[in-house]
């Protein structure tokens, strides 16, 4: 019951999506601007079939900046929190089948505005962890955020 | 602000002791399904929306990529850079080395795995030295894009000019080792070839690869 609570408590709510969509936006940003060094690193997790790689590179981006900005605006929360995680549980399998497979590569996760995609950071178990973790993070406003265009307060 | 939500969503799964059961139960039931799926509805139009936008905001930005490349490997394969006469000459000549000097010829797979049995020509990797520090093209030397102009000095003093070169990057998608070749031409290098499918094509051909 206490879990609960606390899950369900409007601010825990509040802070929890306004990180993950902080964050989400941060994510989604440099990749838009710079999709063909996104289409590299997406290259290099060799899951994507070749002929759909520029696709995927041109539109994740922008999923991650749509979701992460309706987020940290409140605009269908609960919506939003689903498709997030959605990605994230793509992620994590992802990366985790690529570690299970002895292939370490180019994370591509975060990047510096403007600096090229990946350097040094390269997926580990880390990766999966973090991103489990996020998963964790969004169920408060996946379960009691509000789903409503904007709410006057 | 949440209140209202969160009383619904509580209403929906535990029904207070009190009420009359019967007639309580099913329009809340009913109501819950509405909204899941209400919700899994905007979920889908904003994924479409993502889609949308990201494919008009690729028309406009000035990195953008091209999306709709029908061709695959084979296709790009035998393309060459440079001028149309260039372009021309290229198309008329033999595909074994009668490429005129100085043009840079875009090769398949196979024909990167050919010189590379034969031991003929210097792989050149283009991605970023910490890539290249992790696994590459065996015995491949690291040329990176964005540092080409700062180690571009040592390269060409070990390297004779006439060496044949491999040129290769990530993926068919990247384009470090045009910007790579390129760059060799304009500083004297006159048999360079772009092995476009790159890393990715030869790490799942299962070809030679070396690092830690």
């Amino acid at each position: 019951m206490k879990a609960g609570q606390v899950i369900s408590n409007s601010f825990t709510v509040t802070v929890t999506r306004l990180i993950v969509g902080g964050l989400f936006v941060l994510a989604g940003l440099p990749k838009i601007l710079y999709p063909a060094q996104f289409s590299e690193v997406i290259a290099a997790y060799m899951i994507v079939p070749e002929s759909l790689i520029p696709f995927v590179a041109v539109t994740l981006p922008w999923l991650e900046l749509l979701c992460g900005s309706m987020l940290i605006l409140n605009v269908y929360v609960q919506s939003n929190a689903l498709v997030i995680i959605g990605i994230l549980i793509v992620f994590a399998l992802v990366v985790a089948n690529n570690l299970f497979k002895g292939m370490v590569h180019d994370c591509g996760c975060f990047a510096l505005p403007g600096g090229w995609f990946g350097t040094g950071d390269v997926i580990s178990l880390s990766t999966v962890i973090r991103d489990l973790f996020l998963i964790v993070l969004v169920l408060p406003a996946l379960l009691y955020g509000s789903n409503v265009f904007f709410r006057r307060r | 602000m949440y209140l209202k939500d969160s009383e619904g969503s509580r209403a929906g799964g535990v029904c207070l002791p009190g009420k009359s059961q019967n007639q309580g139960k099913e329009p809340v039931k009913m109501k819950k399904k509405e909204k899941a799926v209400k919700k899994l509805l905007i979920s889908l139009i904003i994924t479409i929306a993502s889609v949308v936008a990201g494919l008009l905001f690729n028309m406009v930005n000035p990195n953008g990529i091209e999306v709709l490349h029908g061709s695959t490997g084979g296709g790009t394969a035998n393309m060459v850079v440079g001028s149309e006469a260039a372009d021309n000459e290229a198309l008329k000549g033999s595909p074994d080395g009668a490429v005129p000097e100085g043009v840079i010829e875009h090769i398949t797979l196979e024909a990167a795995k050919e010189y590379f049995d034969k031991g003929k020509g210097l792989f050149v990797d283009a991605r970023s030295q910490e890539t290249y520090a992790i696994k590459h093209i065996r015995g491949a030397v690291s040329l990176s894009a964005g540092s080409f102009d700062k180690s571009f000095e040592e390269f060409s003093d070990a390297i004779a000019k006439d060496t044949l070169l491999v040129i290769y990057c990530q993926s068919i998608t990247c384009s470090k080792s045009d910007i790579v070749a390129e760059k060799l031409r304009a500083i004297g290098y006159r048999n360079i070839k772009v092995f476009v499918g790159g890393w990715v094509e030869w790490l799942s051909a299962g070809y030679p690869v070396q690092g830690v």
